[in-house]
């Protein structure tokens, strides 16, 4: 019970591992059938689980209108969306083609709710960026420089701006300014986080495959 | 006006007429004979060229492929150079025919130095012309000569053409090359024959197989270092307020909620937040601090309660672990945010965690739990995210930390000494970004090629 409980698990991440991992410098058909199979049988544990989801999400929400929590009227709302998309579902013979009820209701609902949330980004994003911009140390006065120059040179009045300096040469120069900054110490910054970013996935995919890595188990 | 001076003024307006009737006529005939000569101009600059028999041409399998690719050779010719010469190269199931035309290519390009495979796995023969044709799928058109590929779509690029079904491998077909000039065409080639077959060795991921084996063995003797030795670990502000903000919460007395990232459970990113979720629900089970833990993949829900059940184990208080402190909302983006910015709003959390790979919603949330007066620890890998996460937190791992954080917040040994060998990786490839640099600064200055650089950098 100890080896289905500790080792085993343990055993299939390390089959499993080097097999996906010679898979990759394997070229023949065979290999590329592997790698498919691979992700169909991810599919369908996702489709297994996706149960477990569903029940957590009806158990969480039953339990906040039996005890009345805060905001527990939202919790009718997700039944009522449930008991609809299923209906529209059913409706549409489980199919999502244009002009189907399931189509229409989440073309009509979900898309403009989701579009609403995803422009109140822009809000967001001013009020981040007042509290970036205040130069209270050397790091942030910097980015506070590269920002200022950055939406200098993008705006269409900064290059207004350095059009009066020199009539052809100051919109191109905002422009480059603008490039170099971007594709120069922008990209070399991005570029070092990658590359650890990297290492770091390597070494945590090899402490998992080797069973350095237990605590995605449970175990420490 | 008397008779005569109008029959002078209609006289003078039908001479003007007439002159540029005339006029007008010679310009079309100009015209029309210019757009009539326009074809003979054209045979004209379109003079015969000698099409001699391509010559040194052969057939075999492309490797490095799963048999999906016939690879046909021949010699660089000396009409390759005038503009407008193509090859027709043409496959057939017999020696004897019927040849059809698969595939057309200009007679400039199309060389073996146009492959992209590093050096180690291919030669980059300059005088060598060389086309991948498609393999036929079976079984349909195995047993029956190859269907003609859409000439037209292969004019410019020769790469193979994405046909439906398995590659026909093992069945010989049969090829010959003929140059074509307009109307004018050459002498086929010999018939050459090849076999697709599907090969085993990705020969061009050599240099991946070379980093991943140095990079593991460096690992690997790290951490038996680390057995025998105690590594120094600089601090990560990041992972040392994990405590400040889990005794805040407990102190005001409200929950810390806990995000996995917006990947499923096979992204290492989520593997790498489920693995410090361990941590942080040790810390709550001890401090006896409500967590709660929103997913949105069921995979990661159910691999985050077992991590969480035998964190509150190992803590000694499997009394007050509940199965729904790791809960399913949506997998749909923005609508997992707004659940999480209800719930932060109306339970004002003491402390948020950003563990994992997010989107667009990560300024969404996080700027909603900064209105709350939270401690938020943000810890991701995804760079273009990190902005948001480095000005509406309080700490924020960044990239690699955030693989770190398991070593860093259990201490083991063998984790901690990964970790110095992740550092002596990155010291590798600083000193080859600079020794790099400066061979690809100094080596042109010599006349000297550095291809074989970017082929050993370069992923196949």
């Amino acid at each position: 019970m100890n080896f289905l409980r500790q080792q085993f698990p343990l055993l299939i991440a390390l089959v499993t591992g080097l097999v996906m991992i010679a898979q990759y410098y394997i070229a023949g058909e065979y290999s590329r059938d592997l790698g498919g199979k691979a992700a169909d049988a991810y599919i369908i544990i996702q489709g297994i689980v996706i149960y477990l989801g569903i029940f957590s999400l009806l158990h969480s929400h039953i339990g906040k209108v039996t005890r009345l929590e805060a905001g527990w009227g939202y919790s009718i709302f997700m039944f009522l969306g449930i008991v609809l998309m299923l209906v529209a579902g059913f409706w549409s013979g489980g199919r999502l083609d244009e002009g189907t009820p399931y189509k229409w209701l989440y073309d009509n609902t979900i898309v403009p709710l989701s579009a609403t949330l995803f422009s109140i980004l822009a809000f967001f994003i001013a009020s981040a960026a007042f509290r970036a911009f205040r130069a209270r140390s050397v790091d942030a006065t910097l980015l506070l420089t590269a920002a200022v120059i950055i939406m200098f040179c993008r705006v269409p009045w900064g290059e207004y701006l350095a059009g009066l300096i020199s009539e052809e040469g100051g919109p191109a120069a905002t422009r480059a300014i603008a490039r170099w900054i971007l594709e120069v110490p922008n990209v070399a910054a991005t570029r070092g986080i990658i590359l650890g970013v990297a290492l770091g996935i390597v070494a945590t995919s090899m402490k998992i495959i080797f069973g350095i890595e237990r605590g995605y188990l449970g175990e420490d | 006006m008397n008779y005569h001076a109008r029959r002078s003024i209609a006289l003078s307006c039908a001479r003007l007429s007439a002159r540029q009737l005339a006029r007008s006529a010679l310009l079309c005939a100009l015209t029309w004979g210019v757009l009539l000569g326009q074809p003979a101009l054209a045979d004209e600059a379109k003079a015969p060229v000698e099409l001699t028999q391509p010559t040194g041409v052969s057939a075999g399998d492309f490797p490095y492929d799963d048999g999906s690719v016939i690879a046909v050779y021949w010699d660089r010719m000396p009409y390759d150079a005038v503009e407008g010469v193509e090859y027709r190269i043409e496959r057939a199931a017999t020696a004897d025919g019927p040849f059809t035309e698969v595939m057309r290519v200009p007679a400039g390009k199309h060389f073996m130095k146009d492959v992209a495979l590093p050096f180690w796995a291919w030669s980059k023969n300059p005088d060598r012309h060389l086309v991948q044709v498609p393999t036929p799928t079976r079984p349909a058109e195995a047993d029956v000569p190859a269907p003609a590929a859409d000439p037209a779509a292969a004019d410019d690029e020769a790469a193979p053409q994405e046909e439906e079904g398995k590659p026909d491998v093992g069945t010989t077909y049969y090829f010959r090359v003929q140059p074509v000039y307009g109307e004018q065409s050459g002498p086929a080639s010999e018939v050459v024959s090849a076999a697709a077959r599907s090969n085993w060795l990705a020969l061009p991921r050599l240099n991946n197989f070379v980093c991943v084996v140095v990079f593991g063995g460096i690992l690997l003797a790290y951490l038996e270092y680390a057995k025998r030795r105690e590594l120094f670990l600089r601090k990560i502000p990041g992972l040392v307020a994990v405590d400040e903000a889990i005794g805040r919460a407990t102190e005001m007395g409200r929950p810390v909620l806990y995000m996995t990232g917006r990947l499923d459970m096979d992204n290492i990113s989520t593997i790498a937040a489920t693995i410090i979720l361990g941590e942080v629900a040790k810390k709550t089970a001890r401090f006896e601090v409500d967590l709660k833990v929103p997913h949105s993949y069921s995979v990661t829900m159910a691999v985050c309660r077992e991590i969480t059940r035998n964190a509150y184990l190992e803590a000694g208080r499997p009394d007050i672990y509940r199965d729904d402190i790791n809960y399913y909302i949506t997998e749909e983006q923005f609508s997992y945010a707004a659940a999480v910015n209800g719930q932060m709003l109306r339970e004002k959390p003491g402390a948020v965690f950003y563990m994992g790979y997010y989107y667009a919603e990560s300024l969404l949330m996080a700027e909603a739990g900064a209105t709350t007066g939270a401690i938020q620890i943000a810890g991701t890998d995804s760079e273009s995210q990190l902005p948001f996460f480095v000005t509406t937190c309080d700490y924020t791992l960044i990239g690699e930390e955030l693989f770190a954080a398991s070593a860093y917040l259990s201490r083991r040994p063998e984790l901690v000494g990964t970790l110095r060998g992740q550092d002596l990786g990155k010291l590798i490839i600083m000193i080859g970004l600079l020794v790099g640099t400066a061979i690809v600064t100094l080596a042109p200055l010599g006349g000297y090629s550095t291809d074989w650089l970017y082929d050993i950098l370069r992923s196949s």
